[in-house]
């Protein structure tokens, strides 16, 4: 099926995975597009493109009926994580019922939902497909796969949803790739055990061509979940060493720890900050004295000083005496990302090549030349 | 007209008229203009009623009201910072009525519309001038008088980066629309960079123009223009990535960079001679720190306002900003397709 007479109104449109499919599908499939826009602030990447944007939020039901008028297909990626969780929840699941109740109102047969592999938890070391109970750990998971019953249960109503669950998906402006800078940048990058778990990850243009199969599939049923994944398996040591390489000759120093001793630092980091906040009162009459600044500093250092002594404990790709020299600090994975990288399960893509008749066609390593070049040209490299 | 001019002396404070009640009305015209002593904001014009009542709880004894012509017996000057499709007619209806007028940059979509607003203004009591705000930035003023007295010798080369990640709180998607803006980054920061070049510089000459825009308006662009005696000039603008921020002159005797947005003149000597870092007042950065753009706005309220009460022309002229529109024009007229190696789609079936 031809998207060049479709009219596709995509949520979350100025994001990253969301401004990509855009151009896709003004590009490649030919297609309307209509881009339902938070704020049109972040509109600069999808402005370059003939499309009609409209402002709203998918909380608003009303802005979001008007806006899928004469729409054919729906595309919903709006996610909110700059929020409290409390404020992320009740935009994913709103978001998720008022696309449902909008779609249905306007008479659009078919939305796409763009879920994640986080709603699977922790998971059992080998293959995973879409038949893997999902035990989600994070609030992000958990958010995401309430999300996909609002659609499950809208399906029973007639209309066609198909919930994408996306990996780890990287390239041009993904967090994914700006991250992994970001921490290469700031010390030694510790990754848990070996950093040999499996990196279920994806470029994004196989996500977005991924997503526009499914737009154009035939499907016989009114609801489908496809688990998605990238061409290649790679290690998450291999994903930091490759977006490393886009530093040119400055050094990608990972280092390694077991799981339970990672864990042990955020319990060691969550003392401290307790301890800081059960003497807030006290801080705040120090901080009047004078010199405080200076003394406050002098504990940061010291505090630095006991973060450097503890790396007897981990294996690295720099000597130890390097790393002194360097006077590198420790560089942990996010608390919410340390299930994800500790997976040892290889996600199976066949549901959706069969379904959709999609693969994977962008390998690692031709992801990564796109990714490095990218980050060198936002200067984002350094 | 003198008699006309004579009006104004006579009479000390202003009665201004904020045609548009957008974000930079809401954040720099009025903040600036209340806190003056010399003038008033009499009239609010825009058609969203809700901007209206956001503009007008500052300002409760404006006027507020959908249509210029009908608060042109209640000002003196207006201040238009309306979509750039509409800058032209406003500022002709103003002008017409013998208002005198601030047009936020550009000055219009096309020269020919800015010829219009010229020979308007000739032919009037009001005067033209335009938002070139950067103008007012001290390190630009003062890069200007390096560049004039050749304090680093005849140049050799020069090349701007003006680029940050576009976070202006607009209240529309006009930015975003060609029909409406005329373009993307070329017309809105490259306005302010053209102009500064044009400033430094004089005449200059378009040799070659790339940008990314795909059937919209362009994110990313980059330039090549000729300055007086053939020096080579290199523009970049971005609203996707936050560049360098400077323009580095080569010259005989060193190198001026003049950081725009951080107020900051750094002058390196050729000869071995230590560098001199030049922090201008305020010493901030307008990207951190809003009261740059504050000291800005103020300076050229100053000089706009001085300018109208002693019937001299403003600093920023509306002849000199019409060349700042020419040479957009002409830079689109040469446009080429920028490709990035990232962008080009895989096709389905294709191994890599």
């Amino acid at each position: 099926m031809s998207l060049s007479n479709a009219r596709i109104l995509v949520t979350g449109a100025t994001g990253f995975i969301g401004s990509r499919l855009v151009q896709w599908l003004v590009e490649v499939e030919k297609a309307k597009v209509v881009a339902f826009v938070h704020q049109f602030k972040n509109a600069s990447r999808i402005s370059r493109f003939p499309i009609e944007m409209i402002q709203g939020d998918v909380t608003d039901l009303s802005a979001l009926t008007v806006a899928m008028q004469g729409c054919t297909h729906v595309v919903h990626a709006a996610l909110t994580s700059s929020g409290t969780l409390k404020q992320n929840r009740r935009t994913t699941i709103e978001g998720a019922r008022n696309v449902c109740e909008a779609t249905r109102r306007v008479g659009i047969p078919r939305a796409i939902y763009l879920s994640t592999i986080d709603v699977y938890g922790k998971t059992p070391p080998g293959v995973i497909d879409e038949n893997t109970p999902c035990r989600p750990m994070s609030s992000y998971g958990k958010d995401k796969l309430d999300a996909e019953q609002v659609f499950r249960e809208t399906a029973l109503n007639g209309l066609e949803s198909v919930i994408l669950r996306l990996p780890v998906v990287y390239g041009p402006w993904s967090f994914w790739s700006t991250y992994p800078m970001q921490q290469l940048r700031q010390g030694c990058v510790i990754l848990p055990d070996e950093g040999t778990d499996i990196c279920n990850a994806m470029y994004v243009d196989d996500a977005v061509q991924c997503i526009a199969c499914a737009l154009k599939a035939e499907i016989n049923s009114n609801f489908t979940v496809c688990l998605v994944s990238g061409p290649d398996r790679i290690t998450w040591k291999s994903y930091y060493e490759e977006h490393g390489k886009a530093r040119g000759n400055k050094n990608t120093i990972l280092g390694f720890l077991p799981k339970s001793k990672i864990l042990d630092r955020y319990s060691k980091d969550r003392n401290i900050l307790r301890k800081f906040w059960e003497l807030r009162d006290e801080w705040r009459i120090v901080m009047r004295l004078p010199g405080a600044s200076r003394f406050l500093n002098l504990l940061k250092s010291i505090h630095r000083e006991l973060r450097r002594t503890s790396r007897d404990d981990y294996t690295s790709t720099a000597s130890p005496a390097k790393i002194s020299v360097l006077s590198l600090p420790e560089v942990l994975p996010e608390p919410s990302h340390l299930e994800l990288m500790t997976s040892k399960s290889m996600i199976r893509n066949n549901k959706v090549c069969q379904l959709f008749g999609f693969q994977p066609t962008i390998s690692f390593a031709e992801g990564m030349e796109k990714t490095r070049s990218w980050l060198i040209w936002t200067g984002l490299s350094g | 007209m003198e008699e006309s001019k004579s009006h104004y002396l006579i009479t000390p404070v202003k009665r201004i008229g904020l045609i548009g009640c957008g974000a930079v009305t809401e954040l720099l015209h009025l903040p600036s203009l209340l806190a003056r002593k010399d003038c008033l904001v009499t009239a609010l014009v825009d058609l969203n009623g809700a901007r209206l009542e956001v503009i007008g709880r500052s300002v409760p004894l404006a006027r507020r009201s959908a249509s210029v012509s009908e608060v042109l017996s209640e000002i003196d000057a207006a201040i238009v910072a309306v979509p750039h499709f509409l800058h032209a007619s406003i500022a002709v209806e103003l002008l017409r009525g013998g208002k005198h007028v601030l047009v936020e940059k550009p000055l219009a979509l096309t020269s020919s519309e800015c010829d219009l607003i010229l020979e308007t203004a000739n032919a009037n009591d009001g005067s033209i001038t335009v938002g070139h705000m950067r103008r007012f930035c001290p390190a630009v003023a003062f890069t200007r008088n390096l560049i004039r007295f050749e304090t680093m010798g005849p140049i050799h080369s020069v090349d701007v980066a003006d680029g940050v990640v576009f976070s202006w709180p607009v209240e529309s998607d006009f930015q975003f629309r060609r029909d409406k803006a005329g373009g993307g980054v070329l017309v809105d920061t490259g306005a302010h960079t053209l102009d500064m070049v044009l400033s430094w510089f004089g005449d200059v000459l378009p040799v070659f123009y790339y940008d990314d825009a795909c059937g919209g308006v362009e994110a990313d662009c980059i330039m090549e223009l000729r300055l007086p005696a053939n020096t080579p000039c290199r523009v970049e603008l971005s609203r996707t990535r936050n560049l360098r921020n400077s323009a580095i002159i080569e010259a005989e005797r060193g190198q001026i960079e003049t950081f725009f947005y951080d107020n900051k003149v750094v002058l390196t000597f050729s000869d071995g001679f230590p560098v001199i870092p030049i922090e201008c007042t305020p010493q901030t950065s307008a990207l951190t720190n809003p009261s740059l753009w504050r000291h800005m706005f103020d300076y050229q309220f100053d000089n706009w306002l001085d300018s109208i009460t002693q019937g001299r022309p403003a600093v920023v002229s509306g002849e000199e900003a019409a060349k700042v529109v020419r040479l957009i024009e002409k830079l689109q007229a040469m446009r080429k397709p920028l490709i990035h190696p990232w962008e080009s789609f895989p096709v389905q079936g294709e191994s890599s």
